[in-house]
């Protein structure tokens, strides 16, 4: 389980201990769905940043 | 209440004027926007100066196609030279554009007559329209239930008539939603096929403006005109804009519409469920061939979709996050701040897996033209409720609304909602189409059957 609060002040967000009560549970399931994602990448894999036609035929 | 191709060969045929046309729909705000609330700004007077200019216009011989002389509204995220745009924010409350965006650009080109601007969720962050800024926009189905988001106050304002067509746009679901649970046609073009020059933005790689109609000729007409090339937009695609028809033959027994077996149909208020399935049934009846088809992980899709909107959300209005707290809603407040918690690693392995992901649903083009999946997976909601209870299952209305909308905004496809049915609460419901990338004309084809 993650401090958010740290993490949040290191990012320059001030936030109060209910804030962070509402939040954490939200991020934490970020947290789980991108673990979930990132398990399936390799190390070739390219991201999908290049905008434009290209990109959009190759998805 | 005619339909906006049925207004312009009204106009064509000398059987009304625009003047006509723009009083009767500003008669209609005034007496409507009151208790729904759809537009934050009018634009009576430009509007009737511009109706009188389309008329005499026409009267020359000039004739710039089917919008000319038609009133219409934009989103409050489309710049408009001279007329507030407010992106329904306190930050921008008094921000007046010095140039147009380009689809109002377009569209003034194209002669149609300007209304004003609809209202929106804040910054267009968010599905209900419930902005805390200027007002709930509400569900003229029932004004105690939200009209969706963000473009509410369009989807309001078409299926109501204040305006023949309405300027939205689609990072999450945001043209699609409001289009389901208002019961009109909403339409996200292909990633790329509409300019985006001149808008408020909320995700780089995820917005997609469209229109909301009455009917499916009806946005085929308007995204004739508002789609193409623009080098001002880094992401607009340089492929010749297609003038679809959907007259010319696209024959329905050549279309195979899939229905998925996975995601789409789990989870769904039955009425839900069943108007789908039976818009399945009408289509095959009409010729077409439906087939089951099995989707790759549409919740990782969508997971993927919601890092990289909450990153890209938060790098667009950084400034404004960190600078003016006091003038952002708690509810937007708090998506920004989960954005800012989003790592540079995590944002780049999301965009890592929207490649895979993206190539792997592909495949689902070479077995199918379209798919048929519920926009939504229940009525809209009453306004203020941040949760529905579905099958039992207790839901946030932010994720419930966006299940079935987000995955199209993460793989760039063209998408339209049309209306199939009511619930049981007398609601509007939403069939939702699919096509594969600049495949706006299989999809409207299809949409065209039920709108």
């Amino acid at each position: 389980m993650n401090d958010w609060k740290t993490l949040a002040a290191a990012r320059g967000l001030q936030l109060s201990d209910a804030e962070i009560d509402k939040l954490g549970p939200i991020l934490e399931g970020i947290e789980a769905a991108y673990e979930s994602l990132a398990a399936s990448l390799t190390p070739l894999d390219q991201p999908a940043v290049t905008l434009g036609e290209e990109a959009v035929e190759a998805r | 209440m005619m339909t906006l191709l049925e207004a312009g060969e009204q106009l064509r045929a000398g059987k009304v004027s625009s003047v006509e046309l723009t009083q009767e729909c500003l008669k209609r705000i005034d007496e409507l926007n009151p208790k729904l609330n759809a537009f934050l700004t009018v634009t009576a007077d430009t509007a009737l100066e511009d109706s009188r200019r389309a008329d005499a216009e026409r009267a020359s011989g000039l004739d710039r196609g089917p919008l000319h002389g038609i009133p219409v509204a934009l989103k409050d995220n489309f710049f408009t030279k001279g007329v507030r745009t407010t992106g329904g924010s306190k930050l921008f409350t008094d921000f007046v554009p010095e140039y147009d965006s380009a689809v109002t650009e377009k569209l003034v080109k194209a002669g149609a007559v300007l209304l004003g601007k609809t209202g929106l969720h804040e910054l267009a962050y968010g599905v209900t329209s419930n902005n805390a800024h200027f007002g709930a926009v509400r569900n003229p189905h029932n004004p105690e239930r939200i009209p969706g988001g963000s473009s509410g106050g369009s989807g309001v304002a078409v299926q109501t008539g204040m305006a023949y067509m309405a300027m939205g746009s689609d990072t999450g679901g945001s043209i699609r939603i409001p289009a389901a649970y208002c019961g009109t046609v909403g339409l996200k073009p292909t990633f790329g096929r509409v300019s985006r020059y001149g808008m408020f933005p909320l995700g780089f790689s995820l917005d997609h403006p469209g229109p909301l109609t009455r009917t499916c000729q009806d946005a085929v007409a308007v995204h004739n005109v508002i789609a193409g090339y623009d080098p001002r937009d880094a992401s607009c695609s340089p492929r010749p804009a297609e003038n679809v028809r959907l007259e010319e033959p696209l024959y329905l027994k050549d279309l195979k519409v899939g229905i998925p077996e996975n995601f789409f149909f789990e989870r769904l208020d039955p009425a839900v469920d069943a108007a789908v399935k039976r818009a399945a049934q009408v289509i095959e009846e009409r010729g077409a061939t439906v087939i089951p088809v099995r989707l790759p992980d549409i919740g990782a899709i969508n997971s993927a979709a919601r890092i990289i909107l909450l990153a890209e959300a938060s790098a667009a209005y950084e400034k404004e996050h960190l600078g003016r707290r006091g003038e952002l809603s708690a509810e937007v407040l708090a998506l920004l701040d989960q954005g800012r918690l989003i790592s540079g690693t995590q944002y780049v392995n999301a965009q890592r897996a929207r490649r895979l992901l993206s190539r792997e649903f592909a495949q689902v083009w070479t077995k199918v033209g379209v798919l048929f999946t519920p926009t939504i997976p229940m009525g809209a909601p009453p306004i203020g409720a941040s949760t529905v209870t579905i099958g039992g299952v207790e839901e946030d209305v932010r994720m419930a609304t966006t299940r079935f909308v987000r995955p199209v905004n993460l793989l760039g496809c063209p998408a339209v909602s049309v209306p199939c049915g009511m619930t049981s609460e007398d609601l509007p419901i939403g069939l939702q189409i699919i096509g594969p990338p600049f495949g706006e004309r299989k999809i409207l084809t299809a949409g065209a059957v039920f709108a």
